[in-house]
């Protein structure tokens, strides 16, 4: 027993089996201490150890049996073949889809090496090869840098189909990207590559329908090429609008989903869709370096599960393993900063590329391309964290289909107070009514100083709230006037986002006047008509509902069907919807509600641009953030026109305008849009205003998506303490909006704050 | 798999140490792999090549759906069944180097590239030295059989036998050192 050359014998082996587990498992540093240690304690047993761990040393520098297994060359044979105009040389790999032959012009006109891969499937009949063979040419026909050309397509005596391809050498993508330790960005511009290969196949109708690491390789000097366009069609065989072969026999897992999309596996329909879906599981491998589904492997039946019904973790979170660690190695950064790299607007491609219905994933290939270049570019991208279908974060502001909402509330007042007047003055009994109404004005007007422009001297909340308290006391009893006034007035302070003074206020008007004037009267019908809105405005959407749907009901009675008031009603019922997300219900009813009042009212009135703005809301809920913003440009450019800047509703519009092109990722001209509005608010409604606080918290979110985090805290606060309505304050902490910010350790202190101050106010307004 | 029924118990039986009961169960897989290797062959009517873990989950696919109360723990079956494919392997490479040609299909581990040439007696070294290991710490060998000859990933051998991927790496590392030493240096007894 030298040292020199100790012993090993299985009984030996046994004995000394766990202290190697011991010094393997630690580190080289950990490992020296113990074994001076260990030395002393088991000085028999120390030579042979320090010996293992040598040849442990040398094996890893040898990669002993990191070898792939060998492969029996004694088979049949294709070298020497001639197909078509090429020899076949050697056997240079197989995939799932069968083997693949080094080949060469067997005319000696080209020095080209080619490839040519045998497809594991008969063709047939006569009709069939022919089929093949077309189609393989039209295949051909896509030519791009990045995708190994098809030259050829035949099939063999034997009835084997072929097909000639581009011979690529090269690493699959997700292994090249490894051995090359390539960061988060590299990769990304790798995967662009491969975008406009894609791209490219698209615009030519050409699906790749299996798309996966392995067929994507890239070549020593760096060029990706996509292997394989369009075979999976011709696969397919006849029944070539059907799913494709989605199965993958390869790469360890048997016939298993890994790459398909849902839709491959339920049978729908093929569309590029299916390719953008295969493409977000290759970006979420190259970025988190396993599959969606988590580790592998799956079962067949677990992955079946994972790809219909499970949404894969976000690449941020799947990287919390211990192995992710070596992840992160990788990709030549730390796990922590894998992991912040990869939170929010990575996470929310990835989320959008891979999303099991077709239409909400990416619409194009171009699209993902686009927003990529957007995050390497550092500038925010299109794609919205998922929340946004689901959930109304922004409180957009939605307008009454059937009421002119008027922002100069002192004109409303005043141009009612004075219709009135000169209407009862004609009728003498009603003078009386007439001068309580002049009284009633006087005193309002005592607040604000009549020399000054309104915003300037006294908002008009101060005018609003001291009509409030005098009318009981200053119009004696005269219901009819009281509920009209009071009714009036809710209007007022549901333009001020007071819903529920609106509310308390619209209640009374209603059992007023249907006390005095009757249940099917104009007026009361109207005023439960805003009655509903300050519900839906509060977002107790049920009840707003279930009063519009008895509403309509009563209106279609009184009024029929094709009624300014009845379609205004089903303009609100299609609003509350499409905040329940019912959105192709409400949809619909609003189309017809806009043809009702484009036809009736005309396409300038106040009531259609209301309805234009309410379905701009609506496609913007549908991902359709282009077309919202195109009407919603269209509804500003008349409301400016007729109504001028310093209106409510113009701003209001102005407000959701904003939404939607920060909803698009044109951050910079939101914010381009936002700093005049917030002053326009200020000015016009009031410094404390919600509307002001609202769009203070826009600008907030963002600066926090371009970067500014110091900016974003400042506007948050200010945004807080100044109006800001507590059911968007105490959603702050989960606001996908201001994800730019986690982690900061100022956003927990504020999203603290903004909850004690919500407490604080313990409005009524609130509606959770 | 001719005798699925009693699988279950053969299983057992060897898990148990019954000597006959585990020669009977490898026979068993062993003609159920070839059986299926050559079904692919005929199927296909072309040269082409298997991956062992595609042969495996087909194999495990079959034979479950034969009999799912035999086989609901597919980590068990993949735990035998690979120590039978190495079996098939070195046989096709032990066939190969007495024949120069016979061979009808391969077999190949996970991916498409091209292999280190490696010497078929080495091959067949590794597999008694690899018995020889299983005799002492069973554990290791199979990690062996997973990794080398099936070509599974460490990730997925992780998975299949419940533990950590730094652990299947740890017996990944000492199996080798075990082999190398029983291969090139050889074991004094």
């Amino acid at each position: 027993m030298s040292e020199i050359s100790p012993e090993l014998s299985p009984r030996k082996w046994q004995e000394i089996s766990p202290y190697l587990d011991h010094a393997l498992g630690v580190s080289e540093e950990e490992r020296a201490a113990w074994l001076i240690n260990f030395r002393k304690e088991r000085s028999d047993l120390a030579g042979l150890l320090e010996k293992l761990l040598e040849d442990h040393r040398a094996l890893v520098e040898e990669r002993f049996l990191e070898y792939q297994l060998p492969r029996p060359v004694d088979e049949p044979s294709m070298a020497g073949e001639i197909l078509g105009s090429y020899r076949v040389l050697s056997r240079i790999g197989e995939g799932g889809m069968g083997n693949v032959w080094l080949a060469e012009r067997a005319d000696g006109r080209f020095e080209r090496q080619v490839a040519i891969k045998f497809l594991n499937f008969a063709v047939a009949s006569q009709g069939g090869a022919e089929r093949f063979k077309r189609e393989g040419r039209l295949l051909g026909q896509l030519a791009h840098p990045h995708i190994a050309e098809l030259i050829d397509a035949g099939v063999t005596s034997r009835g084997e189909p072929y097909l000639v391809l581009d011979y690529v050498s090269g690493r699959q993508i997700d292994h090249y990207c490894d051995e090359h330790k390539l960061g988060i960005e590299k990769r990304i511009e790798l995967f662009l590559d491969i975008l406009g290969a894609v791209a490219h196949a698209h615009t030519n109708l050409i699906v790749h329908r299996d798309i996966k690491p392995t067929n994507v390789l890239v070549s020593s000097a760096g060029e990706v090429k996509l292997l394989d366009f369009g075979i999976a069609r011709l696969l397919a065989g006849d029944a070539g609008s059907a799913a494709g072969p989605p199965l993958t026999m390869e790469d360890g897992g048997a016939m298993t989903p890994l790459y398909a999309a849902p839709e491959q596996l339920t049978g729908d329909a093929i569309t590029t869709a299916t390719d953008v879906y295969a493409l977000g599981v290759l970006l979420y491998i190259l970025l988190v370096g396993e599959h969606p589904a988590g580790p592998g492997p799956h079962s067949p039946a677990e992955l079946i599960k994972a790809v219909l019904n499970q949404d894969a973790t976000a690449p941020s979170r799947a990287t919390a393993g211990k192995k992710d660690a070596q992840a992160a190695e990788k990709r030549g950064v730390s796990l922590d900063r894998l992991r912040r790299m990869l939170r929010g607007d990575l996470d929310t491609i990835v989320h959008k590329a891979l999303r099991k219905p077709p239409h909400e994933r990416y619409g194009s290939v171009t699209e993902m391309a686009d927003d990529l270049r957007r995050y390497l570019a550092h500038q925010p991208v299109s794609a919205r964290p998922d929340t946004l279908r689901y959930r109304a974060r922004k409180y957009l502001r939605r307008h009454l289909a059937g009421v002119a909402v008027t922002a100069v509330l002192i004109l409303l007042l005043a141009g009612f107070v004075a219709m009135q007047a000169v209407q009862l003055r004609r009728i003498a009994r009603e003078r009386d009514r007439a001068d309580r109404i002049a009284n009633f004005m006087t005193g309002i007007f005592k607040v604000a100083d009549p020399g000054n422009k309104l915003g300037d001297a006294v908002t008009a909340r101060d005018v609003l709230d001291q009509a409030a308290a005098q009318i009981d006391t200053r119009l004696g009893h005269d219901p009819e006037l009281q509920a009209r006034l009071m009714y009036v007035m809710a209007m007022a302070y549901n333009n001020l986002g007071l819903y529920a003074r609106s509310q308390t206020l619209l209640e009374r008007s209603v059992q007023l006047s249907t006390a005095a004037i009757g249940a099917d009267d104009v007026q009361t019908l109207r005023s439960r008509q805003r009655l509903a809105w300050s519900l839906f405005q509060q977002g107790r959407f049920a009840d707003a509902e279930s009063q519009q749907r008895s509403l309509i009901a009563a209106e279609q009675n009184i009024f029929g069907p094709q009624n300014a008031e009845t379609i205004g009603t089903m303009g609100d019922l299609a609003t509350t919807l499409s905040e329940e997300r019912r959105l192709p219900e409400s949809e619909k009813i609003q189309r017809e509600v806009l043809d009702f009042q484009k036809r009736v009212l005309g396409p300038e009135a106040t009531y259609t641009l209301a309805s234009m703005d309410n379905l701009a809301i609506t496609l913007l809920y549908e991902g359709r953030a282009a077309e919202a913003e195109e009407l919603e440009s269209k509804v500003l450019e008349v409301q400016r026109r007729v109504h001028g800047t310093e209106n409510l509703t113009t701003i209001h519009y102005m407000m959701n305008e904003a939404e939607i092109e920060a909803g698009m990722g044109a951050l910079d001209k939101a914010e381009g849009m936002c700093l005049p509005l917030l002053d326009l608010e200020r000015r016009v409604i009031g410094p404390d205003s919600p509307e002001a606080a609202e769009t203070t918290y826009s600008l907030a979110s963002i600066k926090a998506k371009l970067g500014k985090a110091d900016d974003a805290f400042l506007l948050l606060r200010q945004a807080i303490d100044h109006g800001l309505l507590p059911r968007e304050a105490l959603a702050l902490g989960s606001d996908p909006d201001f994800q730019a910010l986690h982690g900061d350790p100022r956003f927990d202190g504020i999203v603290v704050h903004a909850r004690q101050v919500a407490a604080k106010k313990a409005s009524p307004a609130v509606s959770n | 798999m001719r005798s699925a029924p009693s699988l279950l118990a053969l299983l057992d039986a060897a898990e148990r140490g019954d000597k006959p009961a585990a020669d009977a169960l490898f026979a068993g897989l062993y003609s159920e792999l070839h059986r299926l290797a050559k079904y692919e062959l005929a199927r296909h009517g072309a040269p082409m090549s298997l991956g062992a873990t595609t042969l495996l989950h087909k194999a495990y696919i079959e034979i479950a759906a034969k009999d799912t109360a035999v086989f609901d723990d597919c980590n068990r079956f993949m735990g035998y069944a690979s120590r039978v494919m190495r079996g098939l392997i070195i046989d096709f490479a032990r066939s190969r180097h007495a024949q120069k040609r016979g061979g009808q299909f391969e077999i190949t581990s996970l991916e498409a590239e091209i292999e280190d040439v490696v010497d078929d007696r080495e091959l067949v070294r590794i597999s008694e030295a690899l018995d020889e290991l299983a005799t002492v710490e069973p554990d290791l060998a199979q990690v062996v059989d997973l990794k080398f000859f099936c070509g599974f990933s460490f990730a997925e051998v992780a998975a299949m036998k419940n533990i950590s991927e730094r652990t299947v790496q740890r017996k990944w590392e000492k199996a080798r050192i075990y082999l190398h030493r029983s291969i090139r240096t050889g074991l004094e007894r």
